[in-house]
């Protein structure tokens, strides 16, 4: 190194650096501005506390637990105190700034916990990672609010999730818990929210359902409980119906679109809960809830077995049914007060097919309706639903012959429909006769003598005799076949025909023989009537005498005028005799004879006969298949009956004296009565008939009756063209036909009563086997058991979860 | 002050005129990074190209502000968790002294003990070492210029290890990533101690060791 250099030319600097200020200084300078910054921006950045007020916070612990909004963290919990009264669980939370300013009062607040339910596990990764409190609020800026109130679960679905939210009105809860599922064609479309006791001691169900299925509900959407399962027996066998599994267990609601109202509904909406879906479907209001129209109908005599709901019906379609039955006491001109049964009925206008019109609301115009149709006899009436129940409804029916009446329109409190007496009571009371008959009938003493036919049968092929019967009748043939064999016999046709013409000769003889004594009968009936008259002839001198007497009187009589009137009378009908028309009578009747001859002639052609004959033989059949069923007993009573008579008859007869005798008392005061009065009156009436008779009416009554015989006529001739006999003679054929097949009935009958049999067998064997020990009813047992078994399973599997979330990692 | 028998302390080479022969005496200037001494004049070193000085520019101002800025590091990087560890979502911060006292706790003595001599001892004591050679630069001390330099580079040598918990902080999230069932990841302490480390060394290297000796220098000229 160059020692000769000038030394320490830089002896200075150290005296610089201590007077002089590095830049070095900069670094902690700039990172202290820089943590100020830090700090003054996360103090300015951070969001606003808020507290949530929950019944319990369970699993929440500060500074740990998230608030997370759609799943994100939007903020974490800072404090979690008490409430001042210990009540409630305060937690404090800070959000994040920029959500911070949608917070309002709308936000909601739950922990989402893991909960094990039927329908599935949810909020499973808060076992391991700790429960968070999930937010939802909407995305409008609203007023700041810092205390929210926390759910106590989370809803059950979004607040912004797209459907609607309907409630239900429930008589009773119905096995029915939050979540359970919402059916339509057992198709899940929405959840139970939420169940609550009204005041009114009614349960509301609010209902979630999803879109897009929400636009299946409208004004005419009936709900009805679908929980656990239904058992029917009926003719088509038992059946076990059953919606779905997760209804089993916690219930479930089913919907469907009923009624003809298809206006959608709006949020909010409330509709009924029907038990069943019977009766969901048979329900009629819910179409125009407030829009029916009450009537009373005062009825007479018992109206038991009518109950609230029996159904009203028009023509057979249900229009309404009876809201209310009450007694009340009415008071009518003429009669004391009297209690009848007042019973309100509530119709729907728009089952009559009534949508109101611009001017009218449908009750006035169903009102009118009806006002209009009991002016023409339509009155209420009580029915049976059924011969045997006692259960009645209520008939709008036309009644002839009512007594008029009409809607009382100003009745209080409401129009009063006139009624017509039921004919209930008249099935019930024709019911009982016909049993009763039936009862009395003499079955015993029937049986009584079949027994003792059939012993007397049994005693007669059992005698001797009969038993002989077969060794007669052997010996019997072998001398047939000896006579048979003889050369005699061989001309036996011969003979017979020669008979035959012999019989026929016969018959001819006997049919005259037949006349003569007819004719013998006849003159000895003569005779006999003579004699009787010969008996009562002793009497008549006594009458010839009175009649003497009475001619006397009647000569004195004013017979002239009779007479005269009398002539007049025979002059009209002269007239009215000569006059044309009725000399054209009979030509007329002359041509309707031939028509009619025509007529029957055509039948004869159509072989009407034979069909005749055929329905004979068809008939004879029958007839003596009824002959077989004791008709000869009846036939053999109807001719002691008719002998009977005949002996009446002949005792009547016996009597003729004394009625010849009663005819002289007759004719002796006939002698006293005021004949002049009554010949007078003859004439009067002998001078009206001239003039009815010289009327124009009766000279055109020829001319009328003539027309009525043309037109006869025509009729028989058009029958006659318009094969009227072809007509007769195919129902006569037809007649042939039914005839043959009543017979063939006659004999399926027996098979008919064995099948009826083996159906009541099958009948009895099925309600046998669902009887309480049978099969079915075992297995259904044996099914509600494990159903039951699984539940109480699936509780203490829930239970346990609840106990040790943990246990789902780490086992026991 | 210079002991002569011991030969670590023997003066330097002394100048014809007695006094301690040194390069700025005599108008030279030392590189630092290759040892080749050059003119004053040289700015830059002809053999490696490093910056020449024949002291550090303000020097003792450097290692103040670092200083400033690894001990501020110093205090969040133990007051904040080093280490955030979610053990089935539970998620759990531990500083530096309370890992310490947890592995203590699991009877994990010896691992305790190195964590804590890395992460505790070693930098307050360097904290205090670099303070102490400031002030006894600045205003002189009694201990020995060869005392202070061994105290200089033993700071300077283990300073390095100082990182030895960040390594463990980078390794343990390297390694312990399971998912929910457990996982490591550095917490805000880890990025303050690292930064303080760098700062403390940084603060080291700019102390220029040459300022002791000007110190016994300007003891000795007056004497010599």
């Amino acid at each position: 190194m160059a020692e000769a250099e000038p030394p320490a030319p830089r002896l200075e600097a150290p005296k610089e650096e201590t007077s002089r200020i590095s830049l070095v200084w900069l670094v902690p300078l700039l990172a202290l501005l820089l943590a100020l910054g830090v700090a003054w921006r996360s103090y300015h950045d951070r969001g606003p506390l808020i507290e949530i007020v929950f019944r319990s916070a369970a699993g929440v612990e500060a500074g740990q637990t998230s608030v997370r909004f759609r799943d994100v963290t939007v903020g974490t919990v800072e404090k979690v105190t008490l409430s001042s009264d210990l009540s409630e669980v305060v937690v404090t939370a800070r959000i994040d700034k920029s959500l911070a300013r949608f917070l309002g009062a709308d936000a909601k607040f739950w922990v989402v916990r893991p909960s094990v339910t039927a329908q599935g596990v949810t909020g499973i990764e808060t076992v391991i990672s700790g429960v968070y409190i999930e937010a939802y609020w909407d995305n409008t800026i609203g007023e700041r609010v810092e205390r929210f109130q926390g759910l106590d679960r989370a809803p059950l679905t979004p607040a912004d999730q797209p459907g609607l939210r309907v409630r239900l009105r429930a008589p009773d809860g119905g096995s029915m818990t939050i979540g359970a599922p919402v059916l339509f064609k057992r198709i899940q479309v929405g959840k139970v929210e939420d169940i609550q006791l009204t005041p009114a001691g009614d349960v509301m169900i609010d209902l979630f359902i999803g879109a897009p299925n929400d636009v299946r509900l409208t004004e005419g959407t009936r709900f009805w409980n679908a929980s656990g399962f239904s058992i029917q027996v009926g003719g088509g066998g038992a059946s076990l119906n059953v919606d779905s599994l997760i209804s089993l267990l916690q219930g479930g609601i089913s919907f469907d679109t009923v009624g003809s109202n298809t206006a959608a509904v709006e949020d909010g909406h409330t509709f009924e809960l029907y038990p069943s879906e019977t009766a969901a479907r048979q329900n009629l209001f819910e179409d125009a809830p407030g829009e029916r129209l009450l009537l009373d109908v005062d009825f007479d005599g018992s109206v038991r077995g009518l109950e609230p709901g029996a159904p009203v019906e028009y023509n057979g379609i249900r229009v309404g049914e009876v809201s209310q039955l009450r007694a009340a006491i009415v008071e009518e001109d003429g009669r004391p007060p009297h209690v009848t049964l007042r019973t309100t009925l509530a119709i729907v206008p728009q089952r009559f097919g009534l949508g109101g019109t611009e001017t009218e609301t449908p009750e006035t115009e169903a009102l009118d309706f009806l006002a209009s149709q009991v002016e023409n006899g339509l009155r209420a009436q009580l029915a049976s639903s059924g011969i045997l129940t006692q259960t009645l409804y209520v008939n709008l029916a036309k009644v002839p012959d009512a007594p008029e009446a009409e809607l009382d329109r100003k009745a209080e409190p409401n129009p009063r429909m006139p009624s017509a007496p039921s004919d209930v009571t008249g099935v019930a009371a024709a019911t009982e006769n016909v049993l009763q008959r039936v009862a009395k009938l003499p079955l015993e003493d029937v049986v009584d003598g079949a027994v003792t036919l059939l012993a007397n049968i049994n005693n007669l092929v059992t005698s001797d005799g009969v038993k002989a019967a077969p060794e007669n009748l052997g010996l019997l043939l072998a001398d047939a076949r000896k006579l048979v064999g003889q050369p005699a016999i061989q001309d036996a046709p011969a003979q017979l025909a020669g008979i035959l013409a012999s019989a026929r000769a016969l018959v001819d003889d006997a049919t005259q023989k037949q006349l003569v004594t007819n004719l013998d009968g006849v003159l000895a009936t003569a005779r006999t009537s003579l004699a009787s008259i010969g008996n009562a002839a002793e009497g008549v001198p006594a009458l010839l005498r009175q009649v003497e007497a009475l001619s006397a009187k009647v000569n004195a009589l004013p017979f002239d005028q009779l007479v005269a009137s009398a002539k007049g009378v025979l002059d009209g009908v002269d007239a009215v005799v000569q006059s044309d028309d009725v000399k054209a009578l009979p030509a007329s009747v002359t041509a309707s004879l031939s028509d009619l001859r025509g007529v029957i002639g055509d039948l004869r052609s159509g072989g009407a006969i034979d069909n005749v004959n055929a329905s004979l033989v068809s008939l004879r059949q029958i007839s003596d298949e009824l002959a077989a069923a004791r008709l000869a007993d009846s036939i053999q009573a109807v001719v002691a009956d008719a002998k009977t008579a005949v002996a009446s008859v002949d005792s009547a007869t016996a009597g003729l004296p004394a009625l010849v005798d009663n005819l002289n008392a007759i004719s002796n005061q006939v002698k006293s009565l005021p004949l002049e009065d009554l010949v007078k009156t003859g004439t009067n009436v002998l001078g009206t008939a001239d003039a009815l008779l010289a009327s124009e009416g009766v000279h055109d009554l020829p001319a009328n009756l003539n027309a009525s015989l043309a037109e006869l006529r025509t009729i028989l001739a058009d029958l006659n063209e318009g094969g009227a006999a072809t007509n007769v003679n195919n129902t006569l054929a037809s007649t042939a036909r039914a005839a043959d097949a009543v017979t063939v009935a006659a004999e399926d009958l027996p098979a008919l009563v064995a099948r009826f049999s083996a159906v009541a067998d099958a009948a009895d064997a099925a309600l046998a086997s669902v009887g309480p020990d049978s099969r079915i009813s075992r297995e259904t047992l044996l099914l509600l058991q494990e159903v039951r078994s699984t539940a109480r399973s699936v509780n203490a599997l829930v239970s346990a979860l609840e106990r040790h979330p943990n246990s789902v990692i780490f086992g026991r | 002050m210079v002991d002569m028998a011991d030969p670590r302390t023997r003066p330097a080479p002394v100048t014809a005129s007695g006094a301690v022969l040194t390069a700025r005496g005599e108008g030279l200037s030392g590189c630092r990074t290759c040892g080749r001494v050059s003119p004053a004049a040289e700015h830059v070193c002809p053999r490696c190209g490093s910056e020449l000085h024949q002291r550090i520019p303000f020097s003792l101002q450097r290692v103040l502000a670092l200083w400033i800025m690894g001990f501020a590091c110093y205090l969040p990087a133990n007051i904040l968790p080093m280490l955030l560890t979610r053990t089935l979502g539970h998620a759990e911060g531990n500083t530096i002294v309370g890992g310490v006292i947890e592995l203590a706790g699991h009877g994990a003595w010896d691992v305790a003990i190195i964590v804590f001599l890395a992460s505790v001892v070693i930098p307050v004591t360097k904290f205090v070492v670099i303070l102490y050679l400031v002030y006894s630069i600045r205003y002189g001390v009694q201990l020995s210029i060869h005392n202070r330099i061994h105290l200089y580079e033993a700071v300077e040598f283990i300073g390095r290890w100082s990182m030895i918990d960040v390594f463990v902080v980078a390794i343990l999230t390297a390694l312990v990533q399971l998912g929910f069932i457990v996982s490591i990841n550095p917490g805000p302490a880890a990025i303050f101690f690292a930064v303080s480390v760098a700062f403390t060394m940084l603060s080291a290297q700019a102390l220029d060791p040459r300022l002791i000796w000007d110190s016994v220098e300007q003891e000795s000229t007056p004497h010599g």
